[in-house]
């Protein structure tokens, strides 16, 4: 009766021992699975940079949607004070074209999107004739300002005056986001004339089609595209370097 | 009397989930080999319990000894490039089996035992 007692007692001991380890255990990996990248760092070094990115990833996501929000407030002022003055109504008309051009305020209305996607790689030729290129969206995205778009975007980052499309292996940077194929390009404007400009004979969806062996979708007219606000470090006014850099990212397109 | 074992678990689980303790990240691999460790040691002690070889003092030494080597072999290994986890995953879990295999065993000749023992008895009454 007493080794039974004991053993009892020892083995309670173990349990609530193995217990606690097991369900300690259990939860760390539970942890894991859910924030999975930052568990994959075992350096400690590694760990403290991910948690740093993760926590200014953060902050910046606050930031940007005070931003969103103070410009929504700006605007309700700004219509408030418009009242019944007409003078002060053209202004503010005025006011709302140049912000859309310079894509600060979200904007919405019809319009068409096309899709660019990467070609099948069929083993004839370099991989890179497949791939969508930044020139090519660059020439859709002129096209399309050139035939009076009044906001573009791409993947559903708007792209203004100062967007910077470039390659950057196989993915593409518009406005520094890193983008992938397929792209998205959406336009606001005219659908009629858009489309137009897009699909004329040997206009550039044909170039892309016929000639580049990347896969572009039919252009599709849309009763209401919503778009957001530009999203990124509005660069500085154009001084000489601006300029300069300006210049020679337009002679890249030539 | 053995409910008590069982009551000890969830007391453990409910501590282990009540409280909000963590352990770093690198020390897991080093909790897993010792949760490893210590299901050897109680396996190892049912068993002995069964063969009624069971002693007390050896059971509870071996649990938290053999926990805390496994642990400490584990982070020797880490620290030389050599995978000795595994030396511990293996000899742990090949004794683990055998163990259950055992306990399996004997659980059912009790239970040959008894039945026979109820038959015997049947009859004679």
């Amino acid at each position: 009766m007493r080794t039974r007692a004991k053993l009892a007692l020892s083995l309670t001991v173990v349990a609530m021992v193995l217990g606690f380890m097991v369900t300690l255990q259990y939860r760390q990996t539970m942890l894991a699975r859910v924030s999975d990248v930052t568990a994959s760092y075992t350096d400690e070094r590694q760990k403290e940079l991910a948690d740093k990115v993760a926590q200014l990833e953060r902050v910046n996501k606050d930031a940007l949607k005070r931003l969103q929000n103070l410009n929504a407030e700006i605007a309700a002022y700004e219509k408030e004070s418009a009242g019944a003055d007409a003078q002060l109504t053209s202004i503010q008309q005025n006011l709302s074209r140049y912000r859309i051009l310079a894509g600060t305020t979200p904007v919405e209305g019809p319009g068409i999107s096309v899709t660019l996607m990467d070609g099948q790689y069929n083993g004839v030729g370099s991989v890179s004739d497949y791939t969508t290129h930044d020139w090519e969206i660059n020439y859709v995205i002129n096209e399309l300002f050139t035939a009076g778009a009044e906001a573009v975007s791409i993947n559903n980052y708007r792209v203004v005056a100062d967007s910077g499309i470039f390659c950057i292996g196989p993915v593409i940077t518009v406005n520094n986001h890193r983008l992938v194929a397929p792209f998205q390009i959406q336009a606001i404007g005219d659908p009629a004339v858009l489309k137009g400009a897009l699909e004329m004979q040997g206009g550039i969806l044909d170039l892309l089609r016929n000639v580049e062996d990347i896969k572009v979708s039919a252009v599709k007219v849309e009763q209401n595209i919503q778009m957001p606000a530009f999203t990124a470090a509005v660069t500085a006014p154009p001084s000489e370097s601006a300029a300069q850099s300006k210049k020679s990212s337009e002679g890249k397109q030539e | 009397m053995f409910w008590l074992p069982v009551i000890g678990l969830i007391i453990g689980v409910a501590i282990g989930y009540v409280t909000n303790f963590t352990i770093p990240v690198a020390f897991t691999s080093y909790l897993s080999i010792a949760i490893l460790a210590a299901l050897d040691t109680v396996v190892g002690g049912v068993r002995a319990s069964l063969e009624k070889t069971f002693d007390s003092f050896v059971f509870l030494t071996g649990f938290f000894f053999n926990t805390l080597v496994a642990a400490l072999l584990a982070y020797i290994g880490n620290q030389l490039g050599v995978d000795l986890y595994l030396a511990a995953v293996v000899a742990f879990g090949v004794r683990l089996f055998q163990n259950i295999a055992l306990i399996r065993r004997l659980a059912f000749n009790k239970m040959g035992e008894r039945r026979h023992r109820g038959a015997m008895d049947k009859s004679h009454g």
